[in-house]
């Protein structure tokens, strides 16, 4: 049996920017639809890391909030173990939400000030189980030791935690309710480095001892180097590659994964010029027509233009591009 | 003393009285920036990096202030100056690039009036000549159809682009040094390239020194000539930044470059990231003695006694009591 967790499908979600209608009519506008995912299609396997890689714009975070339910898709659905969120009973939704967590970039915000880490950390178990308070408590307790604090840390507040610290109780929440599945929405780019692979560390450690299932979103290609076991890249809602970890980073395909890969600084870049000088991401709500990226692409043809590549595999690596 | 030096601190103490008590956020910082050089200044949230740069323009914020140490600018002295004898000296002598580009930029004027105005206070030119610096310096940093984007806002500008009439804004009163507090930190990866390259080359062809601020050690690897690492507000190592990158002597600076993650090739299982212990120390309760000691596998009892002073010897500059510095495990 393959195992899979979670399939996504033809996944697309537009939003409607435009302005009211009053102004709509005085200005002779028409509606602005903005498409923010369009047509995306992934499995993750069990126990495995799914990375996807975009810059701002690329749709990566919509994708999220489509998987843990916070977003509903215009259309396509998202499968987790074959139960799809939207269309699922009141009941089988609840049990599947109990499987599924996310954890958040900004470990500031996504934390509430007023209330204890007790609190926060024990709130999903408490919804999901009819437990007691001492339940509740010891099962805190075992998180917070499990995420590298200590029990002492359950009756303290927020603001005084450093931010490392605090992604931890972020992890520790995530991991309160049992999930299998994690979706974890650039957990680490508001870290300091030092910090950062302390989390990043705990988070494989924690992988492999619960045995759980991450969406890894993140705009870090050095940090999809150690998550990720799959990457998708994302340009512009569209997913333009996609490839085991070490095909995408010796052999990438697409031309924007290339020019990704050559953006990224690098600690051995001493006095590296960067081939790439090609624009930047076009306005979301007026894509270009054909492939995306053909304005910044050195190879586009006039196909590129006009219409948008299919997929075609190479290896593990699928890409959209009409490029050999 | 090397007279190409054009800016040099000397043990810079900058003070932010509070209720609760003195914070020393930059404690005794020294290093210097050479003509047409860039240094980096490196460290992670709480190191001091953006109080020194702010320092150095004079624009900190009252109750902060600078406490003791010198700011020479080509031997001038500019930490006893006010605030009006410094408003010359900024944009004509120091130019400044911020982080985000859209607070830096007036929303009201038109990019081209920014420019304008910016050459008419610092270059001693008519209204005509000053227009005509407006276009050549949005030419010189890479802006398609200049002569049309004068008259634009920055709303109507993306965001690698705003940094571009950021760069040339800075660069438009003809400074000798560049203060950038961390430039491309909000822009994309492809931009942030671009930007950096534009950033390297313009400073090259103008003999300008830029003291660049970042935490990212591949910015630093990429755009730097010379790197000093800040740690709770002290300089503990500077030197090339060849050397410091590959051959780091303080154990701060191996466990920083240690544990950045990086894009190069190998096939096999990526190996954990290497950690530091702990976190940076608040403002509130910098430990004793060598501010990294808590956080440090070296430690030696000295380390916790006294703090470590900054001493340069043929390979560079360390402040560790480990005086030859921690060999590369």
């Amino acid at each position: 049996m393959s195992d899979v967790l979670v399939k996504i499908a033809g996944l697309t979600r537009h939003f409607d920017v435009s302005k009211p209608l009053l102004n709509r009519v005085l200005q002779r506008e028409g509606r602005k639809i903005l498409t923010a995912v369009e047509d995306v299609n992934f499995e993750i396997e069990r126990g495995s890391t799914y990375a996807l890689v975009g810059e701002s714009g690329s749709g990566k975070s919509t994708i999220a909030k489509m998987l843990v339910g916070l977003v509903q898709p215009t259309s396509g659905s998202v499968l987790i173990d074959d139960v799809n969120l939207a269309s699922a009973s009141d009941e089988s939704a609840a049990k599947l939400r109990q499987r599924i967590q996310m954890i958040f970039q900004d470990p500031f915000a996504s934390l509430n000030p007023r209330w204890r880490v007790r609190e926060i950390v024990g709130e999903p178990y408490a919804a999901f189980n009819k437990v007691s308070t001492a339940e509740i408590s010891l099962r805190v307790d075992e998180l917070l030791e499990k995420v590298g604090m200590s029990s002492r840390d359950a009756m303290k507040y927020p603001h005084e935690f450093s931010g490392g610290q605090r992604q931890r109780i972020g992890i520790a929440r995530a991991l309160s309710s049992d999930p299998e599945f994690i979706v974890c929405d650039e957990p680490t780019s508001a870290l300091d480095v030092s910090v950062q692979a302390q989390v990043l560390n705990l988070m494989r450690d924690l992988q492999s001892s619960l045995g759980l299932t991450y969406l890894f979103i993140t705009h870090d290609l050095a940090v999809v180097r150690y998550m990720a076991d799959q990457v998708g890249v994302l340009y512009l809602g569209r997913l333009v590659e996609h490839a085991s970890r070490v095909a995408l980073f010796q052999n990438p395909k697409h031309p924007y994964t290339k020019m990704l890969l050559d953006s990224a600084p690098r600690l051995d870049g001493f006095d590296r010029v960067h081939e790439s000088n090609g624009g930047e991401i076009p306005d979301p709500i007026n894509r270009p027509v054909g492939c995306h990226f053909h304005p910044r692409c050195e190879h586009a043809t006039l196909q590129c233009k006009s219409t948008s590549p299919p997929f075609k595999r190479d290896g593990s690596s699928v890409y959209a591009c009409y490029l050999d | 003393m090397p007279n190409s030096s054009l800016l040099q601190l000397e043990n810079l103490v900058v003070e932010i009285p509070t209720r609760r008590g003195l914070l020393t956020p930059v404690n005794g910082v020294s290093f210097n920036v050479n003509q047409g050089e860039i240094l980096g200044v490196v460290g992670e949230s709480g190191a001091g990096k953006s109080i020194t740069g702010t320092a150095i323009t004079g624009l900190l914020e009252r109750p902060a202030r600078i406490a003791g140490g010198k700011i020479l600018l080509e031997g001038k002295d500019l930490s006893k100056l006010s605030n009006d004898e410094m408003r010359p000296i900024r944009g004509k002598e120091i130019g400044a690039i911020f982080q985000d580009p859209l607070t830096s930029l007036n929303p009201l004027m038109t990019v081209g009036e920014q420019l304008t105005e910016t050459a008419l206070v610092h270059l001693n030119i008519q209204r005509r000549e000053a227009r005509e610096r407006a276009l050549q310096a949005l030419i010189d940093v890479g802006i398609p159809a200049a002569e049309n984007r004068l008259n634009g806002y920055p709303h109507e500008f993306s965001g690698g682009m705003r940094q571009r009439v950021v760069i040339a804004l800075a660069l438009i009163g003809e400074p000798k040094l560049i203060i950038a507090d961390e430039p491309t930190t909000a822009l994309d990866v492809s931009v942030q390239a671009q930007v950096l390259g534009l950033l390297r080359q313009l400073c090259r062809e103008r003999n300008t020194g830029v003291m660049l601020i970042t935490h990212d050690m591949g910015v630093i690897a990429e755009t730097t000539d010379r790197v000093a690492v800040l740690y709770a507000g002290r300089v503990v190592e500077i030197g090339s930044t060849r050397r410091v990158l590959t051959q780091p002597r303080h154990p701060y600076t191996q466990g920083l470059v240690a544990a950045t993650p990086t894009t190069a090739v190998s096939s096999g299982a990526p190996k954990r990231l290497n950690q530091i212990p702990g976190a940076m120390p608040g403002l509130m309760n910098i430990p004793d003695g060598c501010p990294f000691h808590p956080r440090c596998e070296y430690k030696l009892p000295a380390c916790v006694e006294s703090v470590p002073v900054l001493r340069t010897d043929d390979k560079g500059t360390l402040a560790c009591h480990l005086t030859e510095g921690v060999n590369l495990v």
